[in-house]
């Protein structure tokens, strides 16, 4: 049962927006710091162990808070936005937020979805949305926290196709060669959604926070973020 | 070595800062230093009381500003975090409580982390809301020519009871990706500076700093306006040279 529900929910075919970003890989291509499909490589893990993995731990977080505890919401948005110091990322994380709570509130409903709506104006932070739909789909914190961390990954996998015009079996390798990597930030990230709110992890990527301020910059470009 | 240090300020009624305690244990010495031109506040250097830190140390530092005190604390030399006999983790626990209409001023020179050093840094600030903070601080990964360490930096605030920033940097071989070109990229040489300033309610940020963001071979520099009247100036620069101009360059624009 659940099962299924998490297929849908981490299906980048869900029309909740992740398709508009790249996930800062834009930028990177751009300034020729990825290239190829090692440098991709390098950059998916970067991008896995630091921010990866805080959205992994928020997500399973907000799911372990629900729906008991439904008014830690407003604490992991507030924890999250803490740990988001480039506008830029955070625009795009609420607007993601935002846009994943009206896809999956077409297919499923309840008292988290409701809640997690409630935290901010713009919508919620992503992961904290994410935990909220799974909530609602009835996913267990453990594979929210694996679907989160391979969305860190996924989603500027599939913008490589389009921004380095590499191979996609290239791609499809070096996704394949991360899932170790996935598995260890998933269990780092369930671990700590165990924990303190407050102790969450905060890792940072400061090259994706600087060159998140520039792309947001740019008259033409082909992503979001 | 374990160790701990201690500081503690007041505002006098004249309005100058008079430290009422300043306990130190070798490594970290505290040497209360004569203020430039900032009258009234009280300036201390953090002197290294011994080689390192060098992996095993656990260093604990305490400082507390009493309302309407005014502390500016920098650094002797830049210190070098270098491998223990063991291979462990050197650690530096800095917690800060900043009262009423406080003001600290954190500006010590790099960390230089050697070839094989793993060192951790964490810092826990409790700022009331109208408290002044500038916390400053820059890594170096690497003497010159060597290869890198491995540095962890965790700084938490928390202004009038609510997160403001909890930023973490870790960079260095030991931790997977960091060098890569989402986290560090080539550089080597690091600086986070963060500055909360109640007077920036009534003029947002974004209209104080003016620094156009920079993103090439030189380095790449953002400034990062937080969700309260704060700023984080991001910098990465290939050197401490290159980082230093990259940062003399961003603070000529700040108004």
């Amino acid at each position: 049962m659940s099962l299924i529900a998490l297929l849908m929910l981490a299906d980048s075919r869900l029309p909740a927006g992740t398709h508009a970003h790249s996930g800062g890989l834009e930028a990177a291509v751009t300034a020729e710091r990825v290239r190829h499909a090692d440098e991709l490589y390098e950059f998916l893990l970067g991008r896995l162990t630091t921010i990866g993995l805080v959205g992994a731990a928020f997500s399973a977080a907000a799911l372990t808070a629900g729906p008991a505890g439904l008014a830690d919401f407003a604490e992991l948005d507030a924890e999250f936005d803490a740990r988001s110091p480039s506008p830029a990322q955070r625009r795009a994380s609420r607007a993601l937020g935002r846009q994943l709570l009206r896809a999956v509130g077409a297919g499923w409903s309840g008292p988290a979805l409701t809640a997690a709506a409630a935290v901010h104006p713009n919508g919620p932070h992503q992961p904290i949305a994410f935990g909220a739909a799974c909530v609602a789909a009835g996913v267990c914190a453990q594979d929210v926290a694996m679907a989160a961390a391979l969305s860190s990954v996924t989603g500027p996998a599939s913008a490589a196709t389009r921004l380095i015009g590499i191979d996609p079996d290239a791609v499809t390798a070096v996704l394949a060669a991360l899932e170790p990597s996935i598995r260890d930030t998933a269990d780092a990230a369930m671990k700590a959604a165990l924990g303190p709110i407050s102790e969450l992890p905060s890792f940072s990527a400061p090259r994706l926070d600087i060159s998140a301020e520039h792309h947001s910059t740019w008259e033409v470009r082909l992503f979001a973020s | 070595m374990k160790a701990s240090a201690r500081l503690v300020a007041e505002a006098r009624e004249d309005g100058r800062t008079r430290l009422t305690a300043l306990a130190d244990q070798a490594p970290l010495l505290l040497r209360q230093t004569p203020a430039d031109a900032d009258a009234g506040a009280a300036e201390v250097h953090l002197v290294g009381g011994a080689a390192g830190p060098i992996g095993g140390d656990a260093v604990h530092f305490d400082l507390h500003l009493g309302p309407g005190a005014s502390v500016r604390v920098r650094s002797v030399a830049a210190s070098l975090a270098l491998p223990g006999p063991q291979g462990g983790e050197s650690s530096l626990d800095i917690s800060v409580r900043i009262e009423a209409a406080a003001s600290l001023t954190w500006e010590p020179e790099p960390l230089i982390a050697a070839r094989g050093a793993r060192h951790r840094t964490t810092v826990n600030i409790e700022m009331a809301e109208n408290a002044r903070l500038t916390w400053y601080e820059q890594t170096l990964l690497g003497r010159h020519g060597e290869a890198p360490g491995s540095t962890l930096t965790r700084l938490r605030v928390r202004r009038a009871g609510r997160p403001l920033l909890d930023h973490t940097l870790a960079i260095g071989p030991h931790y997977p990706g960091s060098l890569g070109p989402a986290v560090a990229g080539s550089d080597r040489a690091s600086a986070t500076t963060l500055i909360v300033d109640p007077t920036w309610t009534d003029v947002p940020p974004a209209q104080r700093v003016v620094l156009d963001p920079r993103d090439d071979a030189h380095g790449a520099i953002a400034v990062l306006p937080l969700d309260g009247p704060a700023i984080v100036i991001n910098a990465l620069a290939p050197d401490g040279l290159a980082l230093r101009r990259l940062l003399d360059q961003a603070l000529c624009h700040r108004l």
